[in-house]
């Protein structure tokens, strides 16, 4: 028998340290088969079961089948060829597009990742103007793609990619979303030729560059920072 | 072929709470188990159950659910026997209960049998494992053994008095306040897989009961009180400042066929909270032993427990909660169990005394042992029972950390009881490379 050097009790044969404090068992007089006294079968945890990416992706893809069969169904059904039922379509194809994609290629980087979605927005919009003849494409949709596309890809890419503090990133965010603001009305102005003046892009635009000029003001100044890092830290 | 007519039988009183708060990971279950001199003969057990089920009509049954009540139906089908689980009172389903409510294990010369609680209590329970034994042996050694101590002749037809809901029987005119102070309670890292760990403390019942005369109380108020001097240290230790501390008890089930005659082998058990406030001050071993010693004596009286007896049989006989509809009722008596079931106690204490068998049944019996399953929130729970000169103390948690087993080991340690250890610690290296 093994006395337990640290609590002092007596311990079973099967153990090989004590169950109360860890404190392995050191007998050379006492060497003994601590399988065949073990007084309940070895443990051996079950595998946790994870789900795959595959099995994922297989039930999205599963699932958006569904909403495409049924309004194709329905509106040949109506129509007899395919009317409004290829929007639904594109959509969901966008949708599964921009969640599929960052599950099946968890590697490919987030800023490529934006890229494609941006492709495939474009696309999907030029596929609409086509099919109702909107004539907007060209000279407004693909634009502002365009141009959201560029500022969303350039944050993502700063804040993910570079060293960059947050405080200067918010900042040029909100300047250049000011600045997005005036381009989409300048565009909306010269694409469907409303008026020739500007209207309502100039008070985001003054709040947000002022906005992004503050952020830019304050993380200049280090102690003005921190002391507002520790009056409104969450 | 005409089917024979299976028999059903309401729940008794205190089995009512426990189909209604069982959890998706949790159910009430405990597990007796006897040590032969010999490995288990399968087929043998397997051909003994069979034979010994008949003879416990209120414990051969699963639970089935009627428009306001859970009910036990006798099952048709004699459940196969398993091999032992790594650790006991393993999770049983409910879709499981719901087939069989108990099941029959064996490991090298180890019969076990676990129960869910609504069947019966740990005294009924002992007496299906001794009987389970008795016909076992008779069947191995194909001689006859003696009935008595617990063990039933199976032949004979089954008693009503043994199928009896005795909280019935005994309702009084006048019931006692639930009111309960909320105790301290054991926290710690849940294990993973649901694991459970058992620690069993072997002691010689002499040295124990010999201590326990010494401040002139009985064994279980010895130990009773040495485990909430053992708490009372882990809670000095988490909450030092006295004043935020809460009272430290512990739920004792009282075995009420000592106060009341009964013969049933359902659940006749009851609970009462000995513990101490340690927010009065600083309390010695002694002083802890003085007040269980009384609060025991204070409670343990026919009519005190007759009174709250009372209390648990009246509330099931309310009207409203009688018609109320089983899936409403559930949620209401879970909402009750969440709210004090668990609130007012640290661990449940339970001691099922000395055990006696046979002489000529004792003679292949090396160890007999009661495991009492976690429950729902608390982490640690304690089962107790004597065979032969042997005080057998499990402990099982479904944490990681051993605090209370080491804390009470070691102060019974400093009172110059030894306790051998033995555990189903896992082997950590062994484990992680195998994960």
């Amino acid at each position: 028998m093994s006395y337990c050097v640290n609590c002092g009790v007596e311990l079973a044969d099967s153990e090989k340290k004590c169950p109360l404090c860890k404190t392995e068992v050191i007998n050379p007089k006492y060497i003994v088969n601590s399988e065949a006294a073990m007084p309940y079968p070895p443990y051996r945890p079950s595998p946790s079961q994870k789900v795959s990416k595959n099995s994922v992706i297989g039930l999205l893809s599963l699932m958006a089948l569904l909403p495409i069969a049924l309004s194709v169904i329905c509106d040949v059904g109506i129509n007899g060829r395919i009317v409004w039922s290829g929007f639904v379509t594109g959509a969901l194809a966008l949708l599964y597009l921009i969640i599929v994609l960052p599950i099946a290629k968890s590697k490919i980087d987030s800023v490529t990742c934006l890229g494609i979605d941006f492709a495939g927005i474009i696309v999907y919009l030029y596929y609409i103007d086509r099919t109702i003849e909107g004539g907007w494409f060209l000279n407004f949709a693909l634009p502002v793609t365009l141009l959201v596309a560029a500022v969303v890809m350039l944050i993502t890419f700063l804040s993910l990619y570079t060293k960059s503090e947050k405080l200067p990133i918010a900042a040029l965010t909100m300047i250049l979303f000011g600045f997005m603001n005036l381009a989409i009305e300048i565009l909306l102005n010269i694409a469907f030729l409303t008026r020739d003046y500007l209207v309502w892009s100039l008070y985001p635009l003054a709040t947000f560059v002022i906005l992004g000029i503050v952020l830019f003001y304050i993380n200049a100044n280090k102690p003005l920072k921190e002391k507002l890092q520790k009056k409104f830290f969450i | 072929m005409k089917q024979k007519k299976l028999n059903w039988m309401r729940l008794d009183n205190a089995a009512k709470i426990f189909p209604a708060v069982k959890r998706k990971n949790w159910s009430n279950v405990f597990r007796l188990s006897a040590t032969l001199k010999e490995p288990v003969d399968t087929l043998i057990l397997q051909s003994a159950l069979e034979v010994t089920v008949k003879r416990f009509p209120s414990m051969s049954v699963r639970i089935s659910r009627g428009l306001f009540w859970y009910y036990l139906e006798e099952i048709e089908k004699v459940p196969g026997i398993k091999q032992d689980e790594p650790y006991p009172c393993s999770r049983m389903h409910f879709r499981d209960i719901r087939k069989c409510a108990f099941r029959v294990l064996y490991y090298r010369n180890r019969i076990a049998v676990e129960f869910f609680h609504a069947l019966t209590d740990g005294n009924g329970g002992l007496v299906f494992l001794k009987t389970l034994i008795a016909e076992y042996l008779t069947q191995k050694y194909k001689k006859c053994f003696s009935c008595g101590y617990g063990v039933l002749d199976r032949n004979q037809e089954p008693p009503e008095s043994e199928l009896e809901d005795s909280f019935l029987k005994y309702e009084g005119p006048v019931s006692s306040s639930r009111k309960d102070t909320n105790s301290f309670r054991l926290t710690g890292t849940l294990e993973r897989n649901e694991f459970l760990n058992i620690t069993t403390g072997i002691i010689d019942v002499n040295a124990v009961l010999n201590k326990a005369k010494e401040y002139n109380v009985s064994l279980t108020a010895f130990l009773i009180s040495v485990m909430i001097y053992s708490i009372m240290d882990i809670q000095n230790i988490e909450q030092p400042r006295i004043k935020r501390q809460k009272p430290v008890k512990i739920m004792l089930p009282v075995n009420l066929r000592n106060y009341f005659a009964s013969d049933t082998l359902r659940n006749f058990v009851l609970y009462i909270t000995p513990g101490i406030d340690p927010r009065y001050g600083e309390f010695t071993l002694e002083e802890i032993i003085k007040s269980v010693h009384h609060q025991m004596g204070f409670e343990l009286t026919k009519k005190a427990l007759n009174a709250r007896l009372t209390t648990n049989v009246k509330a099931e006989k309310h009207l409203i909660l009688k018609i109320m509809p089983l899936f409403i009722k559930n949620i209401a008596l879970k909402l009750v169990y969440n709210m004090v079931g668990e609130r007012k106690a640290a661990l449940s204490f339970s001691n099922l005394g000395m055990v006696m068998l046979p002489e000529d049944i004792s003679a292949y019996v090396d160890r007999l042992n009661f495991i009492l399953g976690v429950q729902a929130t608390l982490p640690s729970n304690c089962g107790v029972l004597s065979y032969k000169d042997k005080l057998y103390i499990n402990f099982i948690r479904n944490i990681e950390e051993p605090v209370l087993e080491q804390k009470f080991f070691t102060n019974l340690k400093q009172l110059g009881i030894t306790a051998k250890i033995e555990s189903n610690q896992r082997d950590k290296y062994r484990y992680e490379i195998s994960e």
